[in-house]
């Protein structure tokens, strides 16, 4: 059962396999046999020889003896001298304990991909690809009542609810889901559109959430009898069928970012009713990290990306664009779900005067927040307004935000990813990291965007990243901007 | 539907954990000497270079205690959730102890424990019935002898549907059973759908809960021209060998010509009684080999008083529930020539695992050693001939189970009649 690469695959699936292996074989503690060391043991005197090995121990005490207990008796000596692998081993175990999918642990490999993807450069699917979570409230008294037994015998297993995201009011379910596909890349190709949720990956279910959930919603329904038994036994042997032919997120994601043959996707758009059917042929793409064009007086700035080519070319745009004699821009950031945090406020310094613009709380359980700020006087003078999209994520949500609460632009396009959570990275010395949710961005007035993201001002459907000049989401913009500067 | 394995409920029988009692081995030197490393460890951090080198000097390797506690500091102090140092490092060890990617290797949380020591404990009787999961209940697998099950009539394949009165579709058979189970000279009431044919009938039976004892021999001669004799052993408990030996009087005495030793879903026990019942057919030979890390063998040797000649050929009968305890003895007989193994490929429990406990109710599980049969054939997995992985042991004679299998029929049995057909063949040829 034990550990694969599960940073997105929340701890859900740990109590089915623990009740699965539940009776196992140590159970029989107080049996002993070793060879011609036999001893029978009472669980008494068990207790007490228990009891003198039982010092004062600090938590990394007890990790240190896990550890020189296997260094000394595992059973295959050269799978314990690869420290590394351990140590990768208890990192990924660290980050599970957090089930947050932006707290994982990434090897060298994945972390360089992680960081290309930052400076624009793509393999497989070309796009970055989140985790969603949805919180499904209860609604049925059935259902409770079943939940509420599941929780009881997690409970009794030593299982913590917490890991699984269900209570007996709501379940938590995670889905893997496009959230910016870069513009020309495969997936745009494909016609995948930002927030697409991935449910199947060549034919296989994407297991992105507790498949007894599944199973206990048709008991459920059989026990009420709201179904016939027929029914019950086909709906059971769908359900059982596409659990053993799935893959797990881990699986999915590795696939997507590294695999050179086709992938046939079915995706959900706008948790609409039909799944929409593509195929992807992989590749490598790159992202600019941000290119502008004159659309006949008004200044059209795209941000891609805030990597460390950003600033440079954002301010030599701004002033080319100004020196024509441009007072008016549309910044856009759809699709922007990448890049530091330094660069975005860099970037932004060239909009905004010295001051608030955003608000940052480093603790979940305390209230302080404190205001992120920048200093320094803006390039860009004249009115602003932002084209947003469901990919336009976390940073540039914060750089979109400050920009309308400091400058009064207005937000046009889709409503944006929802994704407040400040994310870290702590490298290791062989480059691999761990990446950490690190805090939690608020716009400078205080309003949390998380789950349902900034509310564009002007809604128009803003999906698609297309050529300035003919994209109609980047046409409507300029209408509002020229609205602005004319009225 | 498949089955999916069947778990011997014990906990039905008022005997906790016959069912999931693989050999457990305990290195007894690891409990009462903490052993000298841990207590290099425990003068950490100071020793850390000196045990794991100095820090800048690992290169990429990253040293395992260094590289979380390096972590744990990162993590508690700029992680946006507070953190709980105590469940963050069992996360972290479960992760370790994960990479190994042994399944017996493993961390067990407090309660996890303490859940089980509470079932052991088992003031519960049953009503006497080893059951297999199945989606829309659960499957009488094999009722037991004199049990409130077989004095009602339930039989074999018969599919329970309900538990006084509630719906137990769906459930983990763990649930099902803990509904099942209660205090002795309660009664319990069973929802039972029977299959006959293509027709399907609706029963129910109100059962008196009993102390049933899981049988540990059961013998007979089978019935044909051949006089021969049958013993099924269900686990390796404390009186298996005994019992096994008065069995094989029992039957001598009726002249049997041939012997059929059932271990199919015995899932094993005490590795004292798998020499104990090897040693019934071998004199002074190698039953078993154990080896641990630093590649030394340790071999067990059957006990000489035990053995009796045994003038008839002996097939053993194993399938894909036969556990360690159960792959031990087939392995022994098989190697020595002493028996011909007929059925399907045993499971493949051949790893020993040592227990040890840690602070607060939480222990570790480290598998230690392999077992190894006396030809060294690794009990685990092994390569055959073409190089192909097997798990478990392989059989002499491979036959898999009829569909139409019910316990107790024995002209339903495919692997009996195999089993009774190879031992006649060989007949005479041995004396």
């Amino acid at each position: 059962m034990k550990l694969k690469s599960r940073k997105l695959l929340p701890l859900i699936f740990l109590p089915v396999a623990a009740i699965a292996f539940g009776g196992g074989f140590w159970l029989k503690h107080n049996a002993v046999s070793y060879g011609t060391r036999t001893v029978a043991v009472e669980e008494d005197t068990m207790g007490r020889q228990y009891a003198s090995l039982k010092p004062e121990r600090s938590p990394l005490d007890t990790f240190f003896t896990v550890f020189a207990h296997l260094r000394r008796y595992y059973v295959d000596e050269k799978d314990i001298t690869d420290q590394t692998k351990l140590s990768y081993g208890a990192l990924r175990g660290a980050a599970l304990y957090f089930n947050d999918p932006d707290t994982r642990f990434m090897e060298p490999k994945e972390f360089a991909k992680y960081r290309a993807e930052i400076d624009g450069t793509f393999q497989g699917i070309g796009a970055t690809v989140a985790v969603q979570r949805v919180v499904d409230p209860v609604t049925s008294d059935a259902m409770r009542h079943e939940l509420e037994k599941l929780l009881d015998r997690m409970h009794q297993q030593g299982e913590d609810d917490a890991d699984v995201g269900i209570t007996a009011n709501s379940i938590t379910k995670s889905y893997l889901a496009v959230l910016a596909p870069v513009p020309g890349g495969p997936a745009d190709k494909a016609g995948l559109l930002p927030g697409d949720r991935i449910e199947y990956i060549n034919g296989k279910w994407v297991l992105s959430y507790n498949p007894n959930l599944d199973f206990l919603e048709v008991v459920t329904a059989w026990r009420n009898k709201k179904i016939t038994r027929q029914e019950y036994d086909a709906a059971f042997n769908k359900l059982e069928s596409r659990v053993n032919e799935s893959i797990t997120p881990g699986e999915a994601l590795e696939l997507l970012t590294s695999s050179e043959k086709p992938i046939k996707v079915k995706v959900r758009r706008n948790a609409g009713n039909q799944l929409v059917e593509a195929t992807i042929a992989p590749g490598k793409s790159e992202l600019e990290a941000a290119t502008w064009s004159d659309l006949g007086g008004t200044g059209y700035i795209r941000i891609a990306t805030f990597s460390d080519h950003t600033t440079g070319l954002v301010r030599s745009a701004i002033n080319t664009l100004q020196s024509k004699g441009v007072h008016d821009f549309v910044l856009d950031l759809r699709s922007n779900s990448r890049g530091t945090r330094q660069t975005m406020l860099e970037t932004l310094g060239l909009f905004l005067p010295k001051g608030s613009v955003a608000q940052v709380k480093a603790r979940q359980n305390v209230d302080t927040k404190s205001p992120l700020t920048i200093d320094g006087e803006p390039v860009a003078k004249g009115k602003f307004v932002v084209l947003v999209n469901r990919g336009t994520a976390n940073l540039a949500e914060v750089f979109a935000s400050a920009l309308k609460e400091r400058a009064g632009a207005k937000l046009v396009g889709d409503p944006t990813a929802g994704d407040p959570m400040a994310v870290d990275s702590y490298e290791l010395p062989d480059h691999s990291a761990l990446i950490y949710t690190s805090g939690k961005y608020f716009t400078s007035n205080g309003t949390d965007f998380g789950g349902a993201g900034l509310k564009p001002d002007v809604s128009v459907a803003a999906g698609k990243v297309a050529d300035p000049a003919s994209d109609p989401a980047v046409a409507e913009a300029k209408k509002v901007v020229r609205a602005e500067v004319t009225g | 539907m498949k089955r999916r394995g069947s778990i011997i409920i014990t906990a039905v029988l008022g005997m906790a954990f016959i069912g999931s009692a693989f050999v457990v081995g305990y290195s007894w030197d690891s409990l009462t000497n903490p052993p000298r490393a841990v207590a290099e460890l425990r003068e950490m951090p100071e020793r850390l270079s000196l045990v794991f080198g100095p820090r800048k000097d690992t290169g990429t390797v990253l040293p395992t205690v260094q590289t979380y506690s390096d972590a744990m500091t990162q993590l508690e102090s700029r992680h946006y959730q507070s953190v709980d140092p105590i469940k963050l490092t069992y996360s972290a060890i479960s992760g370790m102890m994960g990479a190994l990617n042994d399944p017996y290797t493993r961390f067990m949380p407090p309660k996890a424990w303490k859940a089980m020591e509470d079932d052991t404990r088992g003031d519960y009787v049953g009503v006497g019935a080893t059951l297999d999961p199945s989606p829309k209940g659960a499957i009488v697998a094999r009722p037991l002898p004199n049990s409130p099950c077989v004095r009602a009539g339930i039989r074999a394949n018969d599919l329970i549907v309900t538990v006084d009165g509630k719906n137990v579709a769906g459930m983990d058979l763990e649930e099902i059973v803990r509904m099942i189970r209660g205090e002795e000279g309660t009664y319990v009431t069973i929802g039972i759908e029977r299959t006959n044919n293509s027709a399907t009938e609706s029963l129910s039976f109100k059962l008196q809960r009993s102390r049933v004892d899981l049988p540990t021999v059961e013998y007979r001669v089978l019935s044909g021209p051949n006089k021969i004799g049958y013993v099924s052993l269900l686990q390796f408990n404390e009186k298996a060998t005994t019992m096994l030996e008065d069995a094989l009087t029992e039957l001598e005495k009726k002249g049997i010509k041939g012997l059929v030793l059932d271990v199919r879903d015995n899932p094993g026990g005490l590795l004292t009684q798998a020499i104990g019942v090897s040693s019934l057919f071998m004199d002074n030979k190698s039953v078993v080999i154990q080896k641990a890390r630093d590649g030394k063998e340790d071999v067990s040797f059957s006990i000489p008083s035990s053995y009796k000649p045994r003038n008839y050929p002996i097939a053993v009968l194993i399938n894909g529930r036969s556990a360690s305890a159960s792959e031990i003895v087939s392995g022994a007989l098989r190697d020595h020539k002493v028996a011909t193994l007929v059925g399907e490929s045993s499971f493949g429990k051949g790893l020993v695992q040592s227990i040890f406990p840690l602070d607060d109710g939480e222990s570790i599980s480290i598998t230690t050693a392999r077992y190894y049969t006396p030809n060294h054939v690794d009990i685990n997995k092994h390569k055959d001939a073409d190089g192909k992985e097997i798990k478990g042991l392989k059989p002499d004679v491979e036959v898999v189970q009829s569909k139409d299998y019910e316990f107790g029929k024995d002209e339903t049995d495919a692997q009996l009649k195999k089993a009774v057909e190879v031992i006649t063949s060989q007949i005479g040829k041995k004396s």
